[in-house]
């Protein structure tokens, strides 16, 4: 299989890859700059913090200055004062989400959009400074125990879904762009009057993914290693099969979208219209855990949520191959499926 | 001998436009066939059909004695294909495109040696896109003859390139004719058919309307000369005819363009004594009087009553 003509439309993928210097940026450094500005923002405990405005009482007492001061000087709060008018521009710009007033002593009220769930937030922790202030004792004796849970942190969370966005992003473009633009400057068609196999075109593809993908593969758990000495609790080569399987799945999609578009803007609209919804869906950044259960059934069928549960499954919680089913089942629907529509679909000028 | 190719028939149709009607046509081994005719003619459509990539609709193909339709890949490893407005990869080196599409074949030259065809030896490592249009051809050209092909299609071969970069490409192609070897190509320039085909076939509206060598082309259709003549003033064309026509009535066959006529006719020198006489008496002043050699465009505007470039 892998002739003379295979081997050199492969060497021509790679070169494509290596010479297109936006694209070996956006592969290999992109993921690497997001998992350092994110990992180390997230890497130490960061008690949340909450704009609030205090309405100046028409008259004050030395009660309402004492609490003024006290809620000034909570490291916690971002205090800003004013009158109404002005506190409820900065409402509206998001600088603040509680407007605290205190008219009387012994009396506080507070204006919030009780939608707004950091408003909610902020009134409960300025009301409970607030109570404590006004001399509530806490008849409960409490203890916190902080503990580090072995691959918890968030950057350990982080890492996998990083690796599978670059496999998604790289695989969608790289494959669906290059296609398309050999498409429409006529490079099939010169490809078709030759006695090229067509099919070592598509392989010589598939090849290319691979490459990139132990480009990208390397460059994301090479930093994930070293800088956050990430570790990979289960088998390491189930973890780099879930990779393969996701980046071959990725490029099946890929080769769909490509199958007959003749423009750029439209293959560019394409892979956009496919990737951007699994990025704020899939768990890339954050747990998928706060949106409503129908959600999250609905989007464990998107490759790449399967593609990185199954990812940190292996690497997190050390699971074998045999229990990630689903994940498998679901990369393997979108490999297949898009595969064989392609084959039907395909034109080559 | 026998041909090389021979087309039966064809015709094809995209959608309700018919781009090719009814064209049959052979290709000899050692001969360059010319597909000349304007723009939008039908002859790309006819070369794609030929080199496989486009089915017809209705019509037989045979290439080196084989259908194309069945062998088609056994038929391309001894064909050449130059298309129209083809990019390759513009971040692959001279030598890396030859190597790929040398290894398509089942026998190429070596890769040097089609550099050196090309005379790019000097470029052989440098990219696509930093290359000129005339060198870019000649790349292109080096990858259509890597396989030492029996049969090469040529698709306009040298649209936009300028006067030096058109005739090193006329040069490298009637070294690869001197090996025996056939070309099929199609072009709307007068001269690169004149100067490259051993026979030519003019297609207008996907039909051939004439078909020989350029000279006996020329001299069926047109004769050997062209009267041309030019009137002072600014009469229209209307005017001149209906002064001239009871006299002379061969004059509305005059093709007109701008303010010239021009007049293929058998019998040149008794045709201008006339128009001198006629036009004397009807008070008429000839500006320009002169006969000229017919070209390959002549015979065009004859056979449709329009010029190339109109068409």
């Amino acid at each position: 299989m892998l002739n003379r003509s295979m081997v050199e439309q492969i060497k021509c993928r790679w070169r494509e890859f290596r010479r297109e210097p936006s694209a070996f940026f956006w592969v290999v450094f992109m993921p690497v700059i997001w998992m350092l500005a994110l990992g180390f923002a997230f890497s130490k405990p960061h008690p949340e913090t909450y704009g609030i405005g205090w309405q100046a009482p028409t008259n004050a007492t030395p009660w309402t200055s004492s609490l003024h001061d006290v809620l000034q000087k909570d490291p916690q709060l971002k205090f800003r004062e004013g009158d109404i008018e002005e506190l409820r521009t900065r409402m509206k710009r998001g600088e603040i989400a509680l407007i605290v007033t205190s008219s009387k002593d012994q009396a506080v009220s507070y204006t919030l959009d009780e939608k707004n769930p950091e408003a909610v937030r902020a009134e409960k922790y300025v009301d409970d400074a607030v109570q404590r202030f006004g001399g509530r004792q806490d008849t409960i004796q409490k203890d916190l125990q902080s503990i580090e849970v072995e691959g918890g942190r968030y950057v350990d969370f982080l890492i996998p879904g990083l690796l599978g966005l670059s496999i998604m992003t790289s695989s969608l473009f790289g494959v669906g762009m290059t296609i398309v633009s050999n498409r429409k400057e006529n490079l099939l068609k010169r490809y078709l009057a030759t006695p090229m196999r067509a099919y070592e075109y598509i392989v010589s593809h598939v090849c290319g993914r691979m490459m990139v993908l132990t480009a990208e593969f390397i460059a994301v758990m090479v930093t994930g290693f070293v800088i956050f000495h990430f570790k990979v609790y289960g088998n390491f080569l189930s973890y780099i099969f879930f990779a393969v399987l996701g980046a071959a799945a990725f490029t099946s999609i890929a080769l769909l979208c490509a199958a007959r578009t003749r423009s750029i803007p439209m293959i560019s609209g394409l892979t956009n219209l496919i990737s951007l919804p699994m990025m704020m869906l899939s768990g890339v950044f954050f747990s998928k855990n706060n949106f409503p259960e129908w959600l999250i059934t609905a989007t464990a069928y998107l490759p790449l949520t399967a593609l990185n549960d199954g990812l940190r499954r292996i690497a997190l919680e050390g699971q074998p191959l045999h229990s990630l089913g689903f994940e498998i089942a679901v990369l393997s629907f979108y490999l297949f499926v898009p595969a064989i529509i392609t084959q039907r679909l395909f034109k080559w000028f | 001998m026998e041909s090389l190719l021979i087309a039966r028939n064809l015709r094809k149709s995209f959608g309700s436009v018919t781009a090719v009607q009814d064209i049959s046509l052979e290709v000899k081994p050692g001969e360059c066939l010319a597909l000349l005719g304007p723009n939008g003619a039908g002859k790309t459509t006819t070369v794609e059909m030929l080199e496989g990539l486009i089915p017809p609709d209705q019509g037989s193909i045979s290439i080196f004695g084989k259908d194309l339709k069945k062998e088609r890949a056994t038929i391309m490893h001894d064909v050449g294909v130059m298309l129209q407005d083809t990019q390759l990869y513009k971040r692959m080196s001279v030598r890396e495109t030859l190597s790929l599409f040398a290894s398509f074949f089942k026998s190429s030259m070596p890769v040097d040696e089609a550099i050196a065809m090309v005379e790019l030896q000097d470029k052989a490592n440098t990219h696509l896109v930093k290359l000129s249009g005339g060198q870019k051809q000649r790349a292109y050209l080096a990858c259509a003859l890597v396989n030492n092909p029996r049969l090469l299609f040529l698709d306009e071969p040298t649209t936009g390139l300028d006067p030096q970069a058109r005739r090193m490409i006329w040069d490298l192609l009637l070294k690869h004719k001197t090996k025996d070897r056939s070309i099929l190509l199609t072009t709307h320039y007068m001269d690169e058919a004149e100067k490259l085909a051993d026979r030519i076939a003019v297609i207008d509206h996907g039909k051939i309307i004439a078909e020989g060598s350029p000279q006996s082309l020329i001299e069926t259709v047109c004769g050997k000369q062209i009267l041309c003549f030019r009137f002072a003033g600014e009469k229209t064309s209307d005017q001149i005819f209906s002064t001239l026509g009871k006299d002379l009535p061969w004059i509305k066959d005059s093709f007109v363009s701008g303010d010239t006529y021009e007049l293929v006719a058998s019998d040149q020198v008794n045709h201008m004594t006339e128009l001198l006489r006629v036009s004397d008496r009807t008070g008429l002043v000839l500006d320009q009087l002169e006969l000229r050699r017919s070209t390959l465009e002549d015979v065009f505007i004859k056979l449709t009553g329009r010029s190339m470039r109109d068409a």
